[in-house]
């Protein structure tokens, strides 16, 4: 199947020869009903998004999503999303955005009048399950009971309730969401709450969710449904309908003020929520995807009617007459055929498109005013190195002419064609025509259901297919509504499953760190926090088991170089490295105990 | 050769000294820093506006030419002309190989992972080049095959340089053992996680880890003090296009206080990116760069004027500098590369790529000349920066080409 996908793209990707059928087999199969068996992945973890992450400060810290939305450094995308899965990574510059966002909200965290120690794990406890979206593990509440007690000691119990969040805001349990699995590989119900509120809220699960028994399917479809009912899916919907559309050009389109009087920011706003607006709806009234295509708003809003007039014209039908559409998809003095041609080819058929050829003057001949575009762009199918590509997007793209660069309706021939399409292809006049044949189109729904499965799943377009390497099963039809469409990919085994078992060993084990010296006669455990090719971090315990108070000195042999240690001070001079406490820590109490940790370079 | 400077701890000499056995012990002069500027789209080759003309030892530029704002520093630039990206064309392909010639590194991260030492490895501004997100057309740099985020705001970059708390000794410390308390919790669940999964997402993890470290480690290092170690900026939306020009400004401020306060020996900013939809209203214009990169017509020289106007702003900050470490000012120390990811915008194509290196590089380049290239990969350029960083590098990324470009010094 995936040799099937690959001709296909290939034809394309050189735009030559004979165009051949269109998108490729596994698109195609999504609704063949044919009995295969999906494609499982393997266990991982997710990076929450900016987007994601900003609406999870937000649930934690209302009023903070916008400071860090400003604060964080933009994610990395692939074709236009921003939820793939492997390019989700920390850098420096993330990992220090992090830090000053959970510094900044810290102080906006409740704080529990604290005196002992039972009510500091609680306050770990609480929120820590709530940043986690889980059940704190023994080890963990001990790490941050550890923050607490090295910051209460100086600064208070407000102090180190601070510090406490501070860090756990900092911890890759609240910066990832684990598909890990229990030793059979099928997810945690933890897991999949979270996987099923980022999906359709891009935020944490709420207490219903995460009380849910989510490894139930019935029961899963129920919370899928209450999530999507729910008004906190708007933030999911239009994140995705957003990408999907590529609306982030209506934010960085220019228009000269002289020649487009009309625009305007808050013009912007409105053709954004409108389009925004019809998609929710239409998940949100059961209306089918077709409908998307075809649907005529009954009323135009205020703030759009000196756009469109008091009703929309007969030029006019569905998304693809939406001016954000309209007006992102243009250049900066006309329309553009090619990239609304592209924006069909790329989001509604699944077809990439290369870009144009090098060593081509790819420049349009100059703006004339009164030259139509099917004049201008009459270069692209003269000159055979662009007429390949060209004649899959400048033809549909020539279909929107009655549209501006605005997205207002002009007076213009807008007979267009579709070619090397599924089941799509032929002349058309007008977008109402072009929709009406994608409306009834099956491939292109079940191109949406990959372009959505790829975003919530977090995997590339081609993992997101219905073929033998991809992940979505198979329907015998096309579902009834866009919200069906919707639930596809979040009832597929992929969502729930994977391959082989990685299950949570409650405590990492505590490799060999070498045998501590341990001359004052105090008991003292080596734990490596974390060991990477380079390096390696390990925390000391010491505990004072005595009746007595010990000042205790321990060493370490040396392995690798030391980078840098805490709570301690070294003396590097020997054999061996030799530790010894801080003023504040160097002598123990009778049964009390302290810890200090260091981290090295190895070769 | 490359002192150690005493404000270092002793963790961060020891973790720096492998590195400096690869360096070369050699008495030629080297480049104390390196500053990469970048603006986008290539330039207009198809309307000759580049090129300049050599003359007997220096060179000339004709009225109303791309390079001609930069000419008040001319006996300080060295414009090379004809170089080309192997393997590489395009828009995408450009700004994926101008600093990396494909491998996984750019040659600027490449270099600061080998330099370490610094509070940080290298400092990365950015102007607006982050509205489509990090992909490939809006990133130049690179590490380990990973994108490099620019910080595009300019408050952000402040306070990350000049934001430290200021407090005595007795505070610091409890600062330091506060951090030190957080950083232990983040490392223990990194490690507990780390733990359960396979060598593919654990590099994920990895990755993390790294990140915190030079994180620590910068916030660690003693905090600069004294006259020019904290330009304040103002605060502006650093996402609407007419501010450009104000952000531009504020970001190579920051960057050069970063420079001189010896903050980083590696220092890049990225002026948009290829493609970008950026509009120079400021300039009058009501077409994209990009669009106008295609024409190549007076309305993009306009604009291209206008980034060489800037790359000039840089090297006169740079120049009103001494270096921290002595040798002169910034600009003597430092080698300065203005770079492109195409060579003419309209034929977006990887040849005959304009860059203008600028500054003495510790007295490595001689400089106040033209130099004509044709034909030649600009991976020996990029061998060139390496080596005038001290490196020892015979070919960066692309064994092809070994060498570093002939007449430089």
């Amino acid at each position: 199947m995936k040799r099937v996908l690959l001709t296909g793209l290939l034809a394309l990707l050189g735009c030559s020869g004979t165009l051949t059928p269109e998108p490729a087999a596994p698109i195609a199969s999504c609704f063949d009903g044919a009995q295969r068996t999906p494609a499982a992945g393997s266990p991982r973890i997710r990076r929450l998004s900016r987007y994601e992450l900003e609406h999870t400060f937000e649930a934690l810290f209302p009023g903070s999503g916008t400071r860090i939305h400003s604060l964080l450094p933009a994610d990395p995308v692939r074709d236009g999303y921003d939820s793939d899965a492997e390019l989700l990574q920390a850098n420096e510059l993330y990992v220090d955005a992090v830090r000053r966002a959970a510094e900044e909200v810290s102080t906006m965290a409740p704080v529990l009048p604290c005196g002992g120690a039972a009510c500091a794990d609680a306050y770990v406890q609480t929120f820590g399950a709530k940043a986690f979206r889980r059940a704190l593990r023994p080890a963990e509440v001990q790490r941050y009971r550890a923050v607490f007690d090295v910051v209460a000691a100086d600064d208070g119990a407000t102090a180190g309730a601070h510090a406490v969040v501070e860090a756990v805001l900092q911890s890759p349990s609240f910066l990832y969401r684990t598909e890990l699995g229990d030793t059979t590989g099928a997810l945690t119900n933890e897991e999949l709450a979270s996987s099923l509120s980022y999906a359709l809220w891009a935020a944490p699960p709420d207490d219903a969710l995460l009380q849910a028994s989510l490894q139930d399917p019935a029961a899963r479809t129920a919370q899928v449904r209450r999530l999507m009912a729910d008004p906190k899916s708007r933030a999911a919907l239009d994140h995705f309908a957003s990408q999907w559309l590529e609306l982030e050009r209506l934010d960085s389109a220019v228009r000269d003020p002289a020649q487009f009087p009309i625009d305007s920011p808050a013009l912007r706003v409105a053709l954004r929520a409108e389009t925004l607006d019809s998609f929710a709806g239409a998940v949100s009234t059961g209306a089918s995807f077709s409908s998307l295509l075809s649907a005529v708003p009954a009323q135009v809003p205020a703030s759009l009617v000196p756009l469109y007039g008091a009703a929309w014209g007969p030029e006019r039908m569905g998304l693809l007459g939406q001016g954000a559409i309209l007006l992102a998809h243009s250049n900066s003095e006309t329309a553009s055929p090619v990239h609304r041609g592209k924006l069909v080819r790329t989001r509604f058929f699944c077809q990439s498109m290369p870009p144009p050829p090098p060593g081509v003057v790819a420049a349009l001949p100059p703006f004339v005013a009164g030259q139509t575009n099917r004049e201008r762009f009459s270069a692209h199918s003269s000159n055979a190195s662009c007429a390949g590509c060209h004649r899959l997007m400048d033809p549909i793209g020539l279909g929107f002419e009655r549209f501006d660069a605005m997205g207002r309706t002009v007076e213009a021939d807008a007979h267009g064609e579709v070619l090397g399409s599924s089941s799509s292809d032929g002349a058309f006049d007008g977008v109402p025509e072009l929709a009406q044949r994608l409306a009834a189109d099956e491939t292109v729904q079940a191109c949406f259901l990959s372009h959505w499965s790829r975003h919530v799943l977090g995997l590339t377009q081609d993992q997101a297919s219905c073929g033998v390497d991809g992940v979505l099963p198979s329907l015998t039809a096309t579902p009834g509504s866009l919200a069906a469409l919707l639930e596809v990919p979040l009832s597929a085994p992929f969502f729930s499953q994977r391959g082989e078992g990685s299950p949570d060993a409650i405590d990492p084990p505590i490799p060999d760190a070498g045998v501590p010296v341990n001359p004052t006669g105090v008991v003292v455990t080596v734990r490596v926090d974390s060991q990477w090719a380079t390096g390696a971090c390990r925390t000391v315990l010491v505990d004072n088991p005595t009746a007595q108070s010990q000042t205790w000195t321990v060493e370490q042999p040396k392995q690798g170089q030391m980078v840098s240690h805490w709570s301690s001070v070294l003396d590097e001079s020997g054999a061996t490295w030799r530790f010894t406490g801080e003023n504040y820590n160097a002598t123990l109490a009778p049964m009390s105990g302290t810890s200090f940790g260091y981290c090295v370079s190895l070769p | 050769m490359i002192s150690r400077r005493t404000t270092l701890g002793a963790g961060l000499s020891l973790l720096a000294a492998p590195f400096f056995k690869a360096q070369a012990q050699t008495t030629t002069p080297q480049a104390r820093r390196l500053v990469l500027f970048f603006s986008p789209n290539g330039t207009a080759h198809r309307t000759e506006r580049w090129h300049p003309t050599s003359t007997s030892n220096t060179f000339t530029v004709a009225p109303g030419s791309i390079l001609e704002p930069l000419m008040p520093h001319a006996v300080n630039l060295i414009p090379v002309s004809g170089l080309y990206f192997p393997d590489a064309t395009n828009h995408e392909g450009g700004m994926r190989a101008m600093l990396t010639a494909g491998g996984p590194d750019s040659v600027d991260q490449y270099i600061a992972s080998r330099l370490g030492g610094s509070r940080f490895q290298s400092l990365s501004f950015g102007v607006q080049t982050s509205a489509w997100g990090a992909n490939a057309q809006t990133r130049m740099s690179y590490a380990g095959g990973q994108l490099v985020q620019p910080e595009d705001s300019p408050a952000n970059a402040f306070t990350r340089l000049f934001g430290a708390v200021a407090g005595g000794p007795a505070e610091l410390a409890k600062l330091k053992r506060r951090r030190q308390s957080i950083l232990d919790a983040v490392r223990g669940d990194l490690g507990a996680m780390k733990s359960r999964l396979g060598a593919h997402e654990a590099a994920k993890l990895d990755a993390h880890l790294t990140s915190l470290r030079s994180m620590e480690r910068s916030l660690d290092a003693p905090q600069p003090t004294g006259a020019g170690c904290s330009t304040p900026v103002l605060s502006m939306d650093a996402q609407d296009p007419s501010n450009f020009p104000a952000i531009a400004k504020a970001q190579l401020e920051l960057m050069v206080s970063a420079l001189a306060c010896d903050m980083t020996r590696v220092a890049t900013i990225q002026l948009a990116h290829t493609v970008s939809p950026l509009v120079p209203t400021w300039l009058g214009s009501s077409v994209s760069h990009h669009e106008l990169s295609h024409r190549g017509d007076d309305e993009f020289v306009k604009a291209e004027r206008w980034f060489a106007q800037t790359f000039g702003e840089l090297l006169t900050m740079l120049d009103a500098r001494q270096d921290p470490a002595g040798g002169g000012t910034l600009l003597e120390t430092s080698a300065v590369v203005w770079v492109k990811e195409l060579g003419d915008g309209g034929l977006h194509t990887c040849e005959d790529v304009p860059f203008v290196l600028a500054g003495k590089a510790g007295g490595r380049w001689r400089t106040g000349r033209y130099l004509d290239r044709a034909g030649v990969p600009h991976v020996k350029l990029l061998t060139e920066l390496c080596q005038a960083m001290g490196l020892t590098d015979t070919a960066f990324s692309d064994a092809r080409y070994p060498g570093v470009l002939e007449g430089l010094s």
